[in-house]
């Protein structure tokens, strides 16, 4: 039991209590994984740990490097176990893209209502653009491990070690750490994230969109996700695909994954018994926006994206009898937004 | 000793002290003194006269090395002649090899000339001769810049560099009738000028695949034209060689940091010879035109060209203004940067050429041709959900 070496000395007697009653449950329930039996009982000092990182958090304060470390150990704990496609039960309330814009995640949680007493489930892209990755991060993971069955975090193509080095996440770790120890330990867990998840079986979510590779949601169950997210093939389209108001498939201008038509998005759903595949990944000036006659919804929960794209954001709620709601909201009046200095170059030629 | 003598003296002497040396004693006696400076200033004209013959050879050097290059890289040089201004266009061509093969159409910025592309086409047709599809590279020479000729009082408006681009290219069209895709690569001022040329969908030809702009952001560009005439300040008037032009872009500058590149880059840049190299394009005549050259180019990178794949590439820093970052998050293009490298400036197809050809022709596997790329690149075909777009 290495995994909590961080752990402060006064919490050393109640490691050992912990160690005692999760080896009694280990026999009891005869486990062979002890680290998901751990997690599953979380124990009164973790947490007490997780709340006051979370209060912390809560406070735009950024964690220290020794409390991302443990964190980053716990939620691996709880991670590893999920499911490539992670079933998620109604009522949930389903995100879009946050980059970094942590206090439009907080005026998220209170349009939406506050965490655990609201479910959520976040589709990728914490990370990067905005100038708070790491507040947002930290405060989703805790989040994750303190309320694991009350709060889903999918992977986006922005939860990468190549893309965070370009966009800023990378960056504002050196700022604020000093040195890229922070940002290895996140982007080592963004491996363990889950791709997708399936709403009551009905509601198919997930970062970008569908992939010409996989027809069936079994398709997705198959591949191996813990990894870097690759440059192509299926894993790579699920979180970088785009709809299209063509048909059929399409190179995507981005770069990487597809872009799918109607005829596309209405097959998947036919075969798969699906009612909706909801996604993220593109900016909607209204915070959403419908594709392929509702087959398909985008959902953006970065109001004002960069803090200048003047953007509605919005979240989708759907409630037991699958009655969906979106909520729109502004960006959040906050003091101080830090200035926006954009090096010019000395000449254009 | 003269008093024009014993100034002078005095004046070396104030200087020495000035920076801590002090090989000259005040009692030292003025015959050795005079002696000592007279060798002195007669071994260093001597040593200037042997730098200065140095010079001639680095320079003759220089150019041959560049002439060679030239001629391996481009074995089409053309004048296309402009009856309508009176301009003669030099053009380079180096023919696609292989049924189908791709053109890139390469245009330069600013200041520049075809030859910051020496390196980026000889990374794009000579890496891989074996292949069986080799591509085309064109480029040519905007006015008042490299080898075209032109009348003096030059217009440098966005419009009539846009003009041009479509009289060299429809030109060439006229000349190599061909089914090769056309890819668009331009430089800074060049992205622009494809970018207005695709606006206005004067070029004559159905196969433009793809837009490729390399290192040109339109707020960017607009935020530094404050400190443009300063910049073109710093430019000195002339060179005494070539080479001092490179080291002047290298070291002093940090403007370009390949070497290789440069050598082949700057001398087309420069007029004059054996120790008086001045610049060919004055940066200052282009002045009047810098407001027209960059409005609303990222509006129109975006919305400019139906299913022409398009591509911006940069240097440094991601530094997307609001159009960029909404047709980014809308998934309208793609974005490559190449940051966190001190090696890599505004000229990066000139300092990492090779990198710069392996995502160009990444980008066009993409796009010239789906199907075969989803079929021989990806080694699938969809087995479900019917067509792919072209």
């Amino acid at each position: 039991m290495d995994a909590d070496a961080d752990v402060p000395m006064e919490d050393v007697s109640d490691e050992r209590q912990l160690q005692q009653s999760y080896d009694d449950a280990a026999s009891h329930h005869s486990y062979q994984q002890s680290y998901s039996l751990k997690n599953k009982e979380l124990s009164k000092s973790n947490i007490n740990q997780l709340d006051d990182w979370i209060e912390k958090l809560g406070k735009c304060e950024p964690l220290s490097e020794n409390e991302v470390k443990t964190l980053c150990d716990m939620a691996i704990e709880v991670l590893q176990y999920e499911q490539n496609v992670q079933p998620v039960s109604v009522p949930v309330t389903i995100c879009g893209d946050v980059h970094g814009q942590f206090h439009d995640l907080m005026e998220l949680f209170k349009i939406g209502g506050p965490c655990p007493d609201t479910n959520y489930l976040f589709m990728g892209d914490y990370v990067d653009r905005g100038y708070y990755s790491v507040e947002t991060v930290s405060y989703l993971v805790c989040m994750k491990v303190r309320f694991p069955n009350r709060i889903t975090i999918l992977r986006g193509n922005h939860e990468s070690r190549q893309i965070t080095q370009v966009y800023g996440f990378y960056d504002e770790c050196l700022r604020k750490y000093g040195s890229a120890t922070v940002w290895k330990l996140f982007t080592d867990l963004f491996d363990y994230f889950p791709i997708t998840a399936l709403v009551d079986n009905k509601i198919f979510c997930l970062h970008g969109g569908l992939s010409p590779m996989i027809e069936t949601i079994d398709q997705v169950r198959e591949l191996n996700r813990i990894q870097e997210v690759p440059h192509e093939g299926p894993m790579c389209d699920l979180l970088w695909s785009d709809p299209d108001d063509r048909g059929g498939w399409g190179i995507s201008p981005r770069g990487a994954g597809f872009t799918f038509g109607q005829d596309i998005s209405e097959q998947f759903n036919h075969t798969n018994d699906l009612s909706l595949i909801a996604r993220a990944h593109q900016l909607a000036m209204e915070g959403y926006s419908w594709w392929h006659q509702e087959a398909v919804v985008t959902i953006f929960s970065a109001p004002n994206y960069c803090y200048r794209c003047g953007n509605q954001a919005a979240i989708m709620e759907v409630d037991e009898q699958h009655a969906r709601q979106f909520l729109q909201y502004d960006p959040s009046v906050r003091p101080g937004e830090p200035t926006v200095t954009r090096k010019t170059p000395d000449y254009f030629l | 000793m003269s008093d024009l003598h014993k100034l002078f003296l005095k004046r070396i002497k104030e200087r020495e002290n000035a920076s801590g040396l002090n090989t000259l004693s005040e009692d030292a006696d003025p015959g050795i003194e005079t002696q000592f400076h007279s060798e002195n200033i007669n071994s260093s004209s001597q040593l200037n006269r042997i730098r200065k013959l140095g010079d001639d050879k680095a320079n003759t050097e220089i150019l041959e090395h560049l002439e060679s290059e030239k001629n391996i890289l481009f074995p089409v040089q053309d004048k296309y002649y402009d009856t309508e201004f009176n301009i003669s266009f030099q053009t380079y061509f180096s023919p696609p090899q292989g049924k189908n093969a791709p053109i890139f159409i390469l245009h330069h910025g600013a200041g520049s000339s075809s030859m910051t592309f020496c390196k980026l086409s000889e990374a794009l047709t000579m890496t891989n001769p074996a292949s069986d599809k080799v591509p085309g590279v064109f480029a040519f020479d905007a006015r008042g810049h490299g080898n075209t000729e032109s009348d003096k009082n030059i217009d440098y408006s966005l419009s009539v560099l846009t003009r041009d681009c479509q009289f060299v290219l429809n030109s060439f069209l006229e000349k190599n009738v061909s089914d090769s895709s056309l890819f668009l690569v331009g430089h800074s001022l060049g992205g622009a000028v494809f970018t207005n040329c695709l606006v206005e969908q004067k070029v004559n030809s159905k196969n433009i695949r793809g837009l490729v702009m390399l290192d040109i952001v339109e707020e960017t560009a607009v935020r530094a034209l404050n400190s443009m005439p300063n910049f073109i300040n710093k430019r000195p008037a002339f060179f005494s060689s070539l080479q001092g032009c490179i080291d002047w872009h290298i070291k002093d500058m940090y403007l370009l940091h390949n070497e290789d590149s440069a050598k082949l880059s700057i001398p087309d840049l420069l007029n004059g010879n054996s120790s008086h190299y001045y610049w060919k394009t004055d940066l200052k005549e282009t002045s009047p035109y810098w407001s027209s050259w960059f409005t609303k180019l990222s509006e129109n990178f975006i919305s400019c060209g139906t299913n022409v794949a398009k591509m911006l590439i940069l240097s440094g820093h991601e530094t997307l203004d609001t159009n960029l970052i909404v047709g980014q998050m809308q998934g309208k293009y793609q974005l490559v940067v190449f940051n966190n490298n001190p090696k890599v400036g505004h000229f990066l197809h000139e300092d990492i050429p090779s990198q710069i050809a392996v995502t160009l022709m990444d980008f066009v596997r993409r796009n010239d041709n789906p199907e075969d790329y989803m079929k021989n690149e990806l080694g699938f075909i969809p087995k479900w959900g019917g067509k792919i777009n072209r």
